[in-house]
């Protein structure tokens, strides 16, 4: 299975494609101009036998500067490349400064980049005329000067990729295992550098050339010394007798500069863009947006390599008296292997009245489904369906025009992330009220009182209502928390709401809701309205299940018993009291927790330190019921049990799916065997001693606020899921956490220290050796961080021992299982 | 909103000193004798003396400098060495007209390269993309001292629609100054035009990504409303550029004043630099980097304006 998905992943194309060189010949962008520029350069450097034979030359004016007149980088008698002084100086004063102001960070880096800031501020040209007048025969020391003031180009760019890359888990891997500082700068970091400083070179060089020029049109420099800016400026004096001696000089800069720039910028796309763009079949766009009445125009043979399969899911209602209906829609994307089918033909409907809820393993196109029928796929994508029915009426066969009209009027869109959702630079309150005036035709004061009353409906109120009316989303969190670290706990909140009475809107007209959900929003509690679920696998859904066996599929959280329900004044004792058990949905104990890294104020749920879930996971494993982690980052069904993803990451960092659980099939089954780990809303707090950084225990006060805040309100995703095995050799640990607290690098450091007995972690020359990504592929899904933590060598060692064991673990409980299948 | 605004104009203040003194050194380094530019090489040394002692640089340096930086201080430029007539004056009469083609210049950058940055965003691809593209290269190729001798050939000489050259005071005649400043103006944002409208072309792709911007459509918002939406949240790297722009115009300035003979300071910083013309040239630098403080400025409060977080960060 790993080996497949291996394979699977190696690229095709790297073989041939070879090295950069090889790829940057091949293409025609890099290769004519090359030669191009060498064919420049050997007319320069064969000059002085060339030129007197070129008619263009023939001319009293160039008797006076005859053989230098093609000078490819300056033209200076002295030396011929008097721009590459100008690049060497940048380059000598740029890259190394950037590279250790982006590796080191600290003091260095903020007073060289004042430095750059300010060079790049001050108007270079006035300086250059300043060391002119005192240096005028020194045409070199004057193209230093330029070398100095364009350094911060080379500074800015070998800043910016050091810090990307040294925020890269392979380079805290180097770390670890013992590299020192100039090995990891000597070995990785240049590597990544040189290419963009390349790239940077060849503007760098057009741009000197061209400053050249024109200090020399302006007389300054060397007068002895011709050259193209001085051959204008004859040209210039001479322009209306005879317009061409203008005309050739700066021809022939002229194409050097564009031929450097298409070089640079040819490469700048080969080493940016790794994957070569996608092909996109015109011919085919073009027949999807003519025919955009839809009507399934892609046949079977233009949908390429994809397996055939068949049309799934079932239709219940009659099409006219449907609110929605999907008939066989097939999602596809343009990629560079060519259209690549996502969604495979999924066919259900939904009544009047009724919640149908889709879920399903992350990747399976749930949410393609939604923003087809949205008609809202983003570019790339084209939705194939034999109809698409909102309101009784096949809008496939609607234009694009018409079709859009229906949005916000017929048919709407409750997103599932809030703050992503919701544009930063206008507040809150324009957002609800923009569409209500401009869609609806609202007058403004009518338009203003129905989005404050519906702010009102979902419980935002007081000072609350007043942010979120009138502020942008970053500044209500800001005034919300009063600390920038620990806002982003209170999106969930003041975000979240307010568009949430576009679902209260919605209802009350009787219309269907049609929702795109996974299984880690669907929290217990949030299972509300659904009453009908399409089950969705990778490939097609796999059935429909009715409401009423849906917690089989989310099934209980880590539920905390707080004997003591004092708000926690240190928290570590307190949690120590609290008595953690998790609980299926019947409220049966399926096995103990046996440490609790946190908890909230209300001790309603808890943080279930990892460890101790993962040892839940084995005790219940234990017991021989049907729980199970796999190591695969999906479930499967298997042996008519329900396998849970437990969502960590065993070798792929990327890959973390979270707490999906496969709900497929294992509905169907023996409700008793199933007892999954529920994705339960949990937060880490810290004591207010405990914490290392003593600056930070205010921001932690904050965020366990903020946790009772979000628990009241009941939003957000929680601690999911958690895998500490290393990655590879070198010992990455990687956590799943919620998004919402550990955005900011204090706080995570403040979970560290947590999960760490409290000690901030040292590793190298920095107190917070985390890095935090962001994984995109997620924000549609759940709003999910991956940390990555970088462990020491004895606790890695310990992960490793620890991973091993449980391996076997699992891997006795598979053949325990499959027996019993 | 006001600490970060003292921050930024803090941080000017410093960048206005530290850049005035290290010129100050830099040009006294560089003109070592500026009586022989002065005077020219037929003075006497007896001449030079006198001019030496005329204008005070028999003393010693750092004398100079405290002599020359508490006048600044008091917002006195000093006199020319040149013609003996206060600096601030004569900036007074030359800053107008640079500031009149920068300043157009950069209006002609803004509103040009916004519309073909978010035409060729929000179509990426398509003709007019490609088109933009094609123009970039060679704009970006072309040398901006050429494509003005160019402009100065078609429009002035040939077309005769404006002056070659020349400057036209708005006092004395409205349309004679937007006459006389079109044409350097153009030659001046052509350059700038590229940028900016390949940084917003980017960001308006990034932008158009975006949830939110697929939840405004999901509401019924229409076409345009939601380009609003896009290009505010894009202008943040535009304006950027346009800021560095502003700097790059100030030196490019210089070049096209030349060609289009303006009056204005790049005229004057020349003059200056071939006369040996201290005073003036640290007077020249001084007034340049206060535009360059005041545009940084106002383009931080924009920024701020537009996306609170830039002020947090």
């Amino acid at each position: 299975m790993t080996a497949t998905t291996l394979t699977g992943a190696i690229d095709p194309e790297r073989a041939r494609r070879g090295g950069l060189l090889g790829r940057f010949l091949r293409r025609p962008a890099g290769l004519i101009p090359l030669v191009i520029f060498v064919l420049i350069v050997l007319v320069a450097v064969f000059a002085p036998l060339l030129a007197p034979h070129d008619p263009a030359f023939v001319d009293l004016s160039i008797a006076k500067a005859p053989p230098s007149a093609a000078h490819p980088l300056g033209g200076d008698s002295t030396g011929r490349d008097i721009a590459l002084v100008t690049i060497i100086t940048a380059l000598v004063a740029g890259v190394p400064a950037g590279v250790v102001a982006g590796y080191f960070g600290g003091v260095f880096d903020r007073i060289s980049t004042w430095v750059s800031d300010a060079l790049q501020s001050i108007p270079g040209m006035i300086i250059l005329l300043v060391v002119a007048a005192g240096t005028r025969s020194n045409f070199v020391l004057l193209m230093i000067t330029v070398g100095v003031f364009m350094a911060p180009g080379y500074f800015r760019i070998a800043r910016s990729t050091t810090i990307a890359v040294r925020a890269e888990p392979y380079i805290d891997a180097a770390r670890v295992s013992g590299l020192g500082n100039a090995r990891i700068l000597g070995a990785h970091i240049i590597r990544s550098v040189y290419a963009p400083v390349i790239i940077q070179t060849a503007l760098t060089a057009g741009i000197a050339m061209d400053i050249q020029a024109g200090l020399q049109f302006l007389g300054i420099g060397d007068a002895n010394t011709p050259s193209w800016g001085a051959m204008m400026n004859e040209g210039f004096r001479l322009m209306l007798s005879n317009p061409l001696i203008l005309l050739w000089p700066s021809a022939a800069l002229g194409i050097t500069i564009a031929v450097l720039a298409v070089m640079g910028s040819t490469l700048a796309e080969l080493v940016q863009v790794r994957t070569p763009e996608a092909k996109k079949d015109r011919a085919l766009a073009r027949r999807a947006r003519r025919g955009a009445a839809g009507v399934a125009i892609v046949t079977e043979e233009e949908v390429r390599p994809q397996p055939v399969t068949l049309s799934t899911g079932t239709l219940r209602h009659i099409a006219e008296s449907s609110a929605a209906r999907i008939e066989n829609l097939r999602v596809t994307y343009d990629t560079p292997a060519g259209l690549v089918e996502v969604v495979h033909g999924i066919s259900l409907d939904v009544g009047a009245g009724e919640v149908v809820g889709i879920v399903g393993e992350s990747g399976s196109g749930k949410s393609q489904t939604v923003f087809s029928v949205l008609d809202l796929l983003p570019e790339g994508g084209n939705a194939h369906a034999d109809g698409i029915w909102v309101g009784g009426k096949d809008v496939t066969r609607l234009d694009r025009r018409r079709r859009h009209a229906l949005l916000g009027r017929e048919i709407g869109y409750i997103p599932q992330e809030p703050m992503s959702n919701l544009d930063p630079s206008y507040t809150i309150g324009h957002q609800l009220v923009e569409p209500l005036r401009s869609v609806h035709g609202m007058p403004r004061a009518q338009a203003r009182t129905l989005a404050r009353d519906m702010l009102v409906r979902v419980g935002i109120v007081d000072e609350e209502l007043q942010l979120a009316i009138g502020r942008r989303p970053v500044e209500a969190r800001r005034l919300i928390a009063g600390d920038e670290e620990v806002a982003v706990g209170v999106e969930g909140e003041t975000v979240r709401q307010p568009l949430d009475p576009i679902d209260e809107n919605v209802r009350p007209a009787g219309r269907a809701i049609l929702k795109d959900r996974d299984g880690l929003h669907a929290t217990a509690e949030g299972l509300g309205d659904e009453e009908r679920f399409v089950v969705r696998r990778k490939r097609h859904p796999v059935g429909e299940v009715e409401r009423r066996l849906m917690p089989h599929i989310w099934l209980a959280g880590v539920e905390v018993e707080a004997p003591d329900a004092r708000p926690q004044e240190s928290g570590r004792a307190a949690v120590a009291d609290v008595k953690a058990v998790a609980v299926d949905i019947d409220h049966r104990e399926v096995g103990r927790v046996e440490e609790v890294a946190s908890i909230d104020e209300r001790h309603q749920f808890a943080a279930a330190r990892i460890e101790a879930v993962d040892r839940l996971v084995g005790q219940v494993a234990g017991e021989k019921t049907a729980l199970r982690v796999e190591g695969e980052s999906k479930g499967e069904a298997a042996g008519g049990r329900l396998l849970l993803d437990r969502g960590a990451v065993r070798s792929d960092p990327v890959n973390l799916a979270g707490f999906a659980a496969a709900p497929d099939r294992a509905v169907s089954r023996d409700r008793d065997a199933l007892r999954v780990v529920q994705a339960g809303r949990s937060r880490c707090g810290v004591e207010k001693d405990a914490g290392a950084a003593g600056g930070q225990n205010r921001v932690h006060e904050h965020s366990l606020l903020q946790a009772r805040r979000q628990a009241d309100r009941r939003i957000g995703p929680a601690v999911v899921g958690h895998d500490r095995e290393p990655i590879g050799p070198t010992g990455i640990a990687v956590v799943g956490v919620a998004a919402e607290f550990f955005v900011k690098l204090p706080v995570l450091a403040q979970f560290l220290a947590v999960e760490r007995d409290a000690k901030p972690r040292t590793v190298g020359n920095r107190d917070r050796a985390v890095a935090v990504g962001h994984q995109p592929a997620l924000d549609h899904i759940v709003p999910q961080m991956v940390v990555v933590g970088v462990g020491r060598e004895r606790e890695i060692g310990q992960y490793r021992a620890e991973m091993q064991h449980r391996r076997k673990l699992d891997a006795e409980l598979a053949r325990g299982m499959d027996s019993d299948a | 909103m006001i600490l970060f605004t003292l921050k930024r104009l803090l941080s000017g203040v410093v960048l206005l000193v530290a850049v005035s003194v290290a010129t100050f050194f830099l040009a006294h380094t560089a003109i070592s004798d500026p009586t022989a530019a002065l005077l020219g090489t037929s003075a006497s040394p007896e001449q030079q003396a006198a001019l030496a002692q005329k204008i005070g640089i028999d003393r010693p340096l750092l004398v100079q400098f405290w002599d020359w930086f508490s006048h600044l201080l008091m917002g006195d430029f000093g006199v020319s060495w040149r013609n003996f007539q206060p600096v601030g004056a004569q900036l007074a009469i030359k800053v107008p007209v640079t500031l009149s083609v920068v300043t157009a210049a950069t209006i002609i950058t803004a509103v040009v390269g916004t519309a073909f940055g978010l035409i060729a965003g929000l179509r990426p691809g398509g003709w007019f993309d490609r088109i933009t593209k094609a123009i970039s290269v060679v704009l970006f190729a072309l040398p901006g001292f050429w494509v003005s001798l160019v402009l100065v050939i078609w429009f002035a000489i040939d077309l005769k629609w404006f002056p070659a050259v020349g400057y036209v005071p708005p006092t004395q005649s409205v349309v004679g100054w937007l006459g006389s400043i079109t044409l350097p103006s153009v030659a001046l944002a052509l350059g700038g035009i590229v940028a900016v409208a390949e940084q917003l072309r980017n960001a308006v792709l990034a932008s158009k990504r975006q949830d939110y911007v697929r939840t405004l459509r999901s509401r019924g918002l229409s076409g345009p409303r939601v380009t609003v939406h896009i290009l505010r949240n894009s202008s943040p790297a535009a304006l950027t550029v346009l800021a560095l722009m502003f700097v790059g115009l100030l030196s490019g300035a210089i070049v096209v004043e030349a060609i289009f003979s303006l009056p204005g300071i790049g005229q004057l910083t020349q003059a200056s630099s071939q006369n040996g013309d201290i005073p003036m040239l640290l007077g020249i630098t001084v007034v340049s980097i206060v535009f360059v403080v005041i545009v940084n400025l106002l383009l931080d409060l924009v920024l701020g304006w537009i996306n609170p977080k830039v002020r947090v960060s």
